[in-house]
């Protein structure tokens, strides 16, 4: 059983060996992402940021990356290989920012096919619209621009539901 | 009497976008309707954002006596900003940095930046000081730049705006672009001015005297 627990002083090394660990993955977004160390994760959290971590029997499966402001907050990063893990990470930022007061969330993710992205997709509920590309030369047109970053925003509670029934379904 | 010129741009006027460090170094977010500042963990990594704008001062007139120009960034949300946390409007070095071509590593699309994360001098610059939360960026020292905009850079003042870097991971704002929906947040320039300065010419009896009707700006 996969459960998620706010991460605590004694889990920085299990983030940063998850995250670590991640940026070798070339099928994910982490793909060659900065590698960090235990004192990097204890920074985010001294900085206002959240993370949850996701145990299976005891052992770090995942972990979740979000922060606020209240009105649309973020989320950064989510990291598990397993789908479970992956959606009951979501469904912690999901909870962690309806608590807040919050009714719509985001997150940035790259255009080229990755785990993550596929499973966002699979939720059908997540609005995608282009906020980043590549860069034009001086003699190419706007019109021709090759999007590389989506912003992925969704209303939380049919995010929730998406989730619940996803979850069910894997369970 | 002094004038006022007012330029607060929409999305196909204005020319303003923002530039990020780590995975987002080769990415154009010339599209964005805000413009990130400061430090924060985008993507998989810590970095930085910094404002990248450009104004059209070509209708102040070259003689004109600049009296004063304010740049005013309006806040749309932010992370935990460190109160006293200073930012800085710096004159680019590089002006021929395009919207839709500008990244962290480069200014055109094509051309690296000399020193990635844009080109600028800092001694040509204003500070603004955030002393809450929920403020705006306001610039209120940029009349030096204003004038050397329309004095040596065919009046385009291009501004680098550089926030808090290092430290706390979560110590950045962000603000509307021009691209912002709605047209009273967006970035906003105010230069005051007379529209010709005093003039000084010879008068008869071998000194000099000040003319300061206007001659025809």
């Amino acid at each position: 059983m996969i459960t998620n627990s706010p991460c605590t002083s004694s889990d920085h090394a299990a983030v940063a060996d998850l995250w670590n660990a991640k940026t070798l993955d070339a099928a994910s977004c982490w793909f060659q992402a900065a590698t960090v160390e235990p004192p990097f994760v204890n920074g985010l959290l001294a900085s206002g940021y959240a993370i949850s971590l996701a145990r299976e029997s005891g052992v770090a499966v995942g972990f979740g990356l979000w922060c606020g402001p209240v009105e649309l907050p973020r989320l950064i990063a989510l990291a598990a290989d397993a789908e479970e893990a992956y959606y009951r990470l979501m469904a912690a930022y999901c909870a962690w920012c309806v608590a807040g007061g919050a009714t719509r969330g985001f997150a940035e993710i790259g255009t080229r096919p990755t785990t993550e992205k596929a499973r966002m997709d699979a939720l059908g509920v997540i609005e995608y619209s282009p906020i980043g590309f590549k860069p034009l030369a001086p003699d190419e047109q706007p019109a021709d621009r090759v999007p590389r970053l989506l912003r992925a925003e969704c209303d939380l509670a049919l995010l929730g539901q998406a989730l619940d029934q996803i979850l069910e379904v894997s369970a | 009497m002094s004038t006022q010129f007012i330029r607060q741009p929409n999305a196909a006027d204005g020319i303003d976008t923002y530039i990020a460090g780590g995975s987002y170094a080769d990415v154009n977010l010339g599209n964005s309707n805000v413009l990130n500042i400061g430090t924060t963990v985008l993507s998989k990594s810590a970095a930085f954002s910094r404002a990248v704008l450009q104004f059209d001062l070509q209708p102040i007139p070259i003689g004109a006596t600049i009296l004063d120009a304010t740049l005013t960034l309006y806040r749309a949300s932010g992370g935990s900003l460190s109160l006293f946390s200073q930012f800085f409007a710096n004159r680019l070095s590089t002006s021929a940095w395009i919207e839709f071509g500008t990244t962290w590593n480069r200014y055109d699309g094509v051309h690296n930046w000399f020193v990635p994360g844009g080109d600028y001098t800092p001694t040509d610059q204003d500070t603004c000081t955030v002393t809450t939360g929920g403020s705006d960026l306001v610039f209120t020292g940029l009349r030096d730049l204003a004038i050397d905009a329309i004095q040596l850079r065919l009046g385009k003042l291009n501004l680098l705006v550089i926030g808090p870097e290092g430290g706390e991971s979560n110590n950045f704002i962000v603000v509307h672009s021009s691209d912002a929906s709605s047209g009273s947040v967006r970035p906003k320039l105010v230069v005051n001015y007379y529209p010709l300065g005093p003039r000084r010419v010879p008068n008869f009896t071998g000194g000099m005297q000040e003319l300061t009707a206007n001659l025809g700006a």
